[in-house]
């Protein structure tokens, strides 16, 4: 009987990875139309020295997408006249410092290809040089998390909104951010101290980065492509990819989770996809980075590369790409315990396509 | 009879690895270095303390597994571990690895941390 037992159990351990394998395995014999193409697969890609982020809460996914294709352009170029593009910088000198896209008070929801467009004409400070500011506030807040803490603020203390009380500001800080109550005394009393305290987070940015030498952005422009089917959609990810570049997604988030959903009316073409009239409520408007395309086990799927940490593996995805633990990179990561860090996430297109309200590829 | 003793080798020494084995990913908290590993039983990243001792970082994901929060896709997207998070009493911590690379955490009262995300996910069917 025992023996029998440990039989079973040997042939099981045995037969477990060539079973794991054949679950989820990519198809090399692909039409053109999905031939394998990941931009991941070389060990020098730019990949590999851009860090995934992971923006919080904070509404700057147009930034953290937009600053990664603007690296991942420099790296392959070998442009090395600063590190990387620090995405709070980013979205500030955007929609602050340039008159063109101005917006008053917070930098949460934006563009892209403007991103591109304003750092082309205005340069970018160092992200060596952004950190150095930044930490001035908070040495052990991320970026993110600085920014979103300056938004309550301002909206609790600042403006029309007058309010004197602290404890109401601090609980909703603890709500939202995950930073704390010693950490929002320290950051509220440096605020203080420079005379920060209540001015609009835009503002007090202003202030931090005003001496902050822009080395220039030497990127093509990001071209946007809103209208058109799904398949409209999927050329323009093709073309990019072609290219060996990645291509800058916007997208309703529902479908991380939920194959089955729709966040577009599908109203084009003609229409604008992206435009409000064409979002479902509830659509989660979402901007993130198309790295790769692979045939799964026959059908055609996207890489996402997310600004949503690390560990982001969400349910509606067939599979992820990682970092294992020794360094390298391997396209579908079906181990847990070999993964240092998930690079992105493989979308059926069945599922993405319908789902994206535009592409942004290099021009 | 050989087989036998084998098979309890076998046996005994696979219970202890799956104890024990846990290649540590160090992780910035705060700054402040966090050790965390792969918790198989409850499949995520868990503080590297976790799978020696109880922790409340697991209990965290224990009662997750038995709530169905919805998660708010109006506005500013979030990550889906965030409203279980809050729910708990967590704190979402910001973490970084010696690449650079960021990801969230949730933070118990004990200071055990667990990978924000894995709070929102439901584990696979045994």
């Amino acid at each position: 009987m025992l023996r029998a037992l440990f039989s079973i159990l040997l042939l099981i351990l045995l037969t477990l990875p060539a079973a794991a394998r054949l679950i989820i395995s990519p198809v090399t014999d692909s039409p053109p139309s999905c031939r394998e193409m990941d931009l991941n697969e070389d060990p020098q890609s730019p990949l590999h020295k851009i860090p995934i982020y992971d923006q919080d809460g904070s509404g700057l996914c147009y930034a953290y997408a937009a600053s990664q294709m603007i690296d991942y352009y420099r790296l392959q170029h070998g442009d090395k006249s600063y590190d990387l593009t620090n995405p709070v910088y980013a979205s500030w000198a955007t929609y602050y410092k340039n008159p063109s896209y101005f917006k008053s008070s917070t930098l949460d929801g934006g563009d892209g290809p403007k991103v591109v467009a304003a750092l082309k004409q205005q340069g970018m400070c160092t992200n060596r040089d952004v950190q150095k500011q930044l930490r001035q506030l908070s040495s052990t807040a991320s970026d993110s998390e600085i920014l979103e803490f300056l938004d309550i603020v301002y909206k609790n203390h600042g403006g029309w909104f007058f309010n004197e009380d602290w404890e109401t500001t601090s609980e909703e800080v603890t709500k939202k951010i995950g930073i704390s109550c010693q950490q929002q005394d320290s950051l509220k009393a440096v605020l203080q101290k420079k005379d920060f305290f209540s001015l609009a987070p835009t503002e007090v940015l202003s202030k931090m980065f005003k001496d902050c030498a822009a080395k220039p952005v030497n990127v093509p422009e990001l071209e946007a492509y809103s209208f058109g089917d799904d398949k409209a959609m999927k050329d323009q990810l093709d073309k990019a990819l072609a290219k060996k570049l990645p291509a800058q997604v916007d997208l309703c988030s529902g479908f991380f989770e939920d194959p089955s959903f729709r966040g577009l009316r599908g109203w084009s073409p003609p229409l604008f996809r992206s435009s409000n009239g064409n979002s479902q409520k509830g659509c989660g408007a979402h901007a993130v980075v198309v790295t790769g395309r692979l045939n799964i086990n026959g059908s055609c799927h996207y890489l996402i590369r997310n600004s949503w940490g690390s560990y982001w593996k969400p349910e509606g995805a067939t599979a992820c790409a990682c970092k294992t633990r020794s360094g390298a990179y391997k396209q579908i990561c079906n181990d847990p315990k070999e993964v240092a860090e998930y690079v992105g996430c493989w979308f059926d297109q069945k599922t993405m396509l319908p789902n994206t309200g535009g592409v942004n590829v290099f021009k | 009879m050989f087989l036998n003793k084998l098979f309890l080798i076998f046996l005994v020494s696979a219970s202890a690895s799956w104890a024990w084995a846990c290649d540590e990913l160090v992780w910035t908290v705060n700054g402040k270095g966090e050790g965390v590993c792969y918790d198989e039983k409850h499949e995520a990243m868990v503080s590297a303390k976790c799978l020696s001792a109880s922790c409340e970082a697991v209990t965290f994901l224990e009662k997750a597994r038995q709530l169905k929060l919805s998660s708010t896709r109006t506005g500013t997207v979030q990550n889906p571990g965030s409203p279980y998070c809050k729910f708990l009493k967590g704190t979402v911590v910001i973490a970084t690895n010696e690449r650079g690379s960021q990801t969230a955490f949730c933070k118990a009262s004990d200071g055990s941390l667990v990978e924000l995300s894995s709070l929102g996910r439901k584990p696979k069917a045994p």
